[in-house]
């Protein structure tokens, strides 16, 4: 007997979304935001998404449980990137549903999206990081790149994704461009597990597994 | 004569004939990263004394050296020690400045490297050859190290060991003076450090373990990073820019550094509190521009509120005011560094509180545009009809 499998090429290819606000008179959100994209796309990655400003729809972010679309926006793809603003325990984008994506909205990772890139003030500040690993990436979720403090705004998903194209770990990278793009005092986070705090990109060396229930979950602190 | 008294209408005009400060911008090319956010108009509390202001402060001209692929392999060839009559025969592939260029087989970072029977590293000595224009920098990678140089500003990235940049280490990292004296010797053994730099502390990337209740229960320090910084006139440097940052590992050993350092030249202008004055004015090729004083600043802080990514906060402090110099992070071209006022303290909304940094220009004249209108974060835009999306494929190693 012979079985056959059909895989699709959608199940194969390795796929991005960004979303990003680059209101409020600073387009260098919008630089970071396409420059990442555009270097994705070079490399071989797919763009499901590259939502900006008013199209940067909360409900794209928000789990489908709780009647959001992630499933076909931020938890369909690998790695999910929102440059925009952020408050400990919040992404800041814009209705729909409302303003605020948190902890208790996001399921990340129970579909498909293993590393959330947030480019934003204080989402991993001490009052809500473990909030944001056991509450929305624990299901599947390997982890999520932000900061502590504020943190200007830059060109970082440029430099992002450069050095992970390198072949640069999601931690090394996101703490590489952190040294050279912002101030002294600074600190940037990184929330992962224990079996993924060395990922690369599926196509530069590949990821751990899936967090579950038995995963020990940690951060990585960067300070300037 | 006549052509000489018209060029002399022409300096008078760009003078501001009340008060003889300067108005013309075209010299102040320097951006700060200020954004208008929403929710970010906190009620600030002063707990710090505002800063003293000198009579007058400089406006220096900024500048960097061209940087090309050959540049950049000079750079590598540098920092990463290899002989340079082993790759002096190799070519560096030209390139279109500005492409974007995929590497045709992209480098990643595996394991040991092998070695030519001269005890050369042969994956490095082939790096060399592939100096990739990224667009914004070039840049090259081994099997274990990575050197990059950008375009706009000169900043060098250089990692000697990539793999080991945040590795569990084999013992607790030495002293902080055992980690300066390493770091010293390798930024003056590589001549990192232009005139006036200082070491400014180190810092560290630290792990941190949580349990089961979401404490945490463990905290290490894997990383150092001992800071090199400058000051200008008397005043220290903010941003990205001016600040060296040698990265160390096991025992204190140098994993590599990051250099973000623009030149410094010439003055190009000056900016105070206090008019110059007509006659002085006319009588000086100096152009003076107005510099806000600190009560000004404060209360223009408090008008327009905090423009980094921060959201939704209520309430903040500020506990630290003073003027400093600015340098702004890579891949910003920059010309010119002027004062800017910095605001430090802690902002408090909803969902906690959040340290935070502020910059304010501090000439009167960049700060006199209107704050930007930001659009209701409530109001959706329709996207276009077509563009809905379909839902993505479940992650077959997924767990429910």
């Amino acid at each position: 007997m012979i079985l056959f499998i059909m895989v699709t090429t959608d199940a194969l290819a390795y796929s991005f979304g960004v979303s990003y606000d680059s209101t409020g008179g600073l387009g260098i959100n919008y630089n970071s935001a396409t420059n990442f994209a555009n270097r994705m796309k070079a490399d071989g990655w797919s763009q499901k998404f590259l939502w900006g400003n008013g199209d940067a729809w909360e409900n794209d972010w928000k789990d489908a449980t709780k009647g959001g679309g992630d499933k076909t926006y931020a938890d369909a793809v690998d790695v999910a990137f929102w440059e925009g603003h952020g408050s400990p325990g919040c992404l800041c984008l814009f209705a729909p549903d409302d303003t605020c994506v948190s902890y208790d909205d996001a399921i990340w990772g129970d579909w498909n999206v293993e590393w959330i890139l947030a480019h934003s003030c204080s989402v991993l500040d001490d009052s809500h990081i473990a909030d944001w690993a056991f509450k929305a990436l624990a299901k599947g979720g390997h982890g999520m790149c932000s900061h502590k403090t504020t943190v200007n705004a830059c060109n970082a998903g440029d430099r992002m994704a450069q050095l992970l194209i390198s072949g640069y770990t999601f931690r090394d990278a996101w703490f590489t461009q952190h040294l050279e793009n912002q101030y002294s005092g600074c600190v940037a986070r990184v929330l992962c597990t224990t079996a993924t705090g060395n990922d690369k990109l599926w196509n530069h060396g590949g990821m751990g597994p899936d967090s579950g229930s038995g995963s020990v979950w940690g951060y990585y602190q960067c300070t300037k | 004569m006549v052509l000489g008294f018209a060029a002399l209408l022409g300096v008078f005009a760009a003078i501001n004939q009340n008060s003889g400060f300067c108005t013309d911008t075209s010299l102040l090319t320097m951006e700060l990263p200020v954004k208008e956010g929403f929710g970010t108009n906190p009620t600030f509390t002063l707990q710090a004394s505002l800063p003293t202001v000198p009579d007058k402060l400089a406006i220096y001209s900024m500048s960097v050296p061209g940087v090309t692929a050959e540049s950049a392999k000079n750079l590598a060839t540098a920092r990463l020690k290899i002989s340079r009559e082993a790759i002096s025969k190799i070519q560096v592939p030209s390139t279109a400045l500005g492409r974007l260029k995929v590497q045709a087989a992209p480098m990643t970072m595996t394991g040991a490297a092998k070695t030519t029977a001269a005890g050369l590293d042969t994956a490095k000595l082939q790096a060399l050859d592939q100096v990739v224009d990224v667009g914004t920098a070039f840049s090259l990678a081994t099997a274990d190290s990575y050197v990059s140089v950008n375009k706009k500003s000169a900043a060098e990235t250089v990692m000697l060991n990539v793999p080991s940049l945040t590795a569990d280490r084999k013992a607790p990292l030495p002293s902080e003076s055992v980690l300066k004296q390493k770091a010293d010797a390798y930024a003056a053994e590589n001549d990192l450090l232009p005139p006036g730099y200082k070491y400014a502390g180190t810092s560290y990337i630290t792990k941190h373990t949580l349990n089961a209740e979401g404490q945490v229960e463990k905290v290490e320090k894997v990383t150092a990073i001992a800071k090199y910084t400058r000051d200008i006139d008397g005043l220290p440097v903010e941003g990205a820019g001016s600040t060296i940052c040698v990265i160390e590992g096991d025992e204190g050993n140098p994993l590599g550094y990051t250099k973000v350092s623009r030149n410094i030249g010439a003055k190009i202008a000056a900016s105070s509190v206090t008019a110059p004055g007509r006659l002085r004015t006319m009588a000086a090729s100096e152009k003076t521009y107005e510099l806000m004083s600190p009560e000004d600043a404060y209360k223009k802080l408090q008008e327009r509120g905090m423009t980094s990514e921060i959201a939704d906060v209520e309430t903040a402090t500020v506990d630290k005011m003073y003027l400093a110099y600015y340098e702004a992070e890579p891949d910003k071209q920059q010309d010119e560094t002027e004062p800017v006022y910095v605001f430090e303290g802690t902002a408090t909304g909803p969902s906690g509180s959040t340290e935070y940094k502020e910059y304010m220009y501090a000439l009167k004249i960049k700060n006199a545009e209107a704050p930007f209108q930001m659009p209701s974060p409530t109001k959706a835009t329709e996207r276009k009809a077509g563009e809905k999306g379909v839902e993505g494929q479940k992650d077959p190693e997924a767990r429910s």
